[in-house]
């Protein structure tokens, strides 16, 4: 499944969180996970899957951004791929 | 006669609270705690302290830097959802305790983080229809009685305090017209389940899904506030001060950024004291009244879901 430019607009999101990752690139969040990788608090968590929301036009429940670990970059790149994002 | 805001005075919970080394012990990073939060201190009342000791004590100090006697006061609202008693009204205690006159209207209104800028149209209306000169609206909660302190969720967030607002007839401030609005569907996301005729016998506390409540004030407050300013006839420019409830720094910092509204416009007053839910904005009031921007928009919003939103004028002579 192609995800490379899923990744890249999670990328963009990521830009918009935190001033920490305003430069991060498709590259380096790839395989990463938003929390212990990329160092995300839970307060920029809840912004990130607003964000997320609003850019894809689709509803996260906390189930399933558990259940897929969805915090996953790649995880949440399939995810949104299998909804029909590009 | 115009009506409107005449002076603010607040009360805190007697146990004063050192949130950043609180959140250590909670294993919360002294950073988020202080920068991103943006609490430092918050506020508990004592055992022995509830709803209607604070908001005495918020009314007494509103009377005394009024000058104004306890018999000229006509109306008393409270808005809680915090009170001391199911039943009577916390209103009726605060008459009791302050001595004010038999004769007063007082009732509650069971309202959180909104409660205010309802409880400014509630009480300037009754004022109005009742020929009462002056009245006093007091937020007043003691969230620490209902919270677990150990819940990550909502103990660093939380204070308890009370703010009282004399409202008459010589006012500094004048409101503009209101927005109003609720979502019914949300009531499960910022609730205490117990205490009320659902599960009288049930003990639980509060519970608060922070995500779900961060995406409703992100969809819901700009487009009150625009909303709003439209209703009064004005745009973002025109006011001077924005004053929403102060939830947390990245709460306001998101609304801020969102609404691309200038930084200096928006008021961050959580430092001292947190989310004190309905006394949030009166609290955040209570200096500008002192430097007396002409146009403050006032915005609260959170349990129900609930939110509102108004204007503030200063008026003419000041």
């Amino acid at each position: 499944m192609e995800t490379d430019g899923l990744i890249g607009r999670i990328a963009e999101l990521l830009h918009e969180v935190d001033e920490k990752l305003a430069r991060v690139t498709p590259a380096e969040i790839r395989g990463k996970h938003v929390t212990q990788d990329l160092g995300l608090d839970s307060l920029d968590v809840i912004k990130f899957v607003l964000l997320v929301e609003e850019k894809f036009g689709l509803k996260l429940e906390d189930a399933e951004i558990d259940g897929r670990e969805l915090l996953k970059v790649d995880n949440l790149a399939r995810y949104l791929a299998e909804r029909g994002a590009s | 006669m115009t009506l409107g805001i005449e002076a603010i005075a607040h009360a805190f919970g007697s146990r004063r609270i050192d949130n950043v080394a609180e959140g250590a012990r909670q294993g919360f990073d002294s950073g988020f705690v202080r920068d991103k939060l943006g609490i430092a201190t918050r506020y508990a009342a004592a055992e022995d302290e509830a709803t209607s000791d604070l908001a005495a004590a918020a009314v007494k100090a509103v009377l005394e830097k009024t000058r104004t006697a306890p018999e000229a006061v006509g109306g008393l609202i409270v808005v809680t959802q915090t009170p001391d008693y199911q039943l009577p009204h916390t209103a009726a205690l605060v008459q009791k305790k302050l001595g004010l006159p038999a004769s007063i209207a007082s009732f509650d209104v069971s309202l959180g983080c909104s409660g205010y800028v309802y409880g400014l149209s509630a009480a300037i209306g009754l004022m109005q229809q009742a020929a009462i000169e002056r009245a006093v609206l007091v937020t007043a909660d003691c969230y620490s009685k209902v919270m677990d302190a150990a819940d990550r969720a909502t103990a660093p967030l939380f204070s308890d305090a009370a703010a009282a607002t004399v409202l008459g007839a010589r006012p500094l401030y004048r409101a503009g017209k209101p927005v109003f609005g609720t979502d019914g569907s949300g009531a499960e996301t910022l609730i205490v389940k117990c205490g009320g005729s659902r599960a009288p016998a049930e003990r639980s506390m509060l519970y608060m899904d922070g995500r779900a409540i961060y995406s409703f004030a992100m969809s819901q407050v700009p487009r009150q506030v625009e909303q709003c300013l439209k209703l009064n006839g004005l745009a973002i420019g025109d006011i001077d001060c924005f004053v929403f409830h102060q939830a947390n720094r990245f709460m306001l910092e998101s609304l801020r950024d969102r609404m691309k509204l200038p930084a200096d416009k928006v008021v961050i007053d959580v430092a001292d004291g947190g989310n004190t839910v309905g006394s949030t904005i009166p609290i955040a009031l209570e200096p500008l009244l002192e430097t007396r921007p002409r146009r403050i928009l006032v915005c609260g919003f959170g349990v129900g879901l609930s939110w509102a939103t108004n204007v503030l004028e200063l008026c003419g002579e000041h």
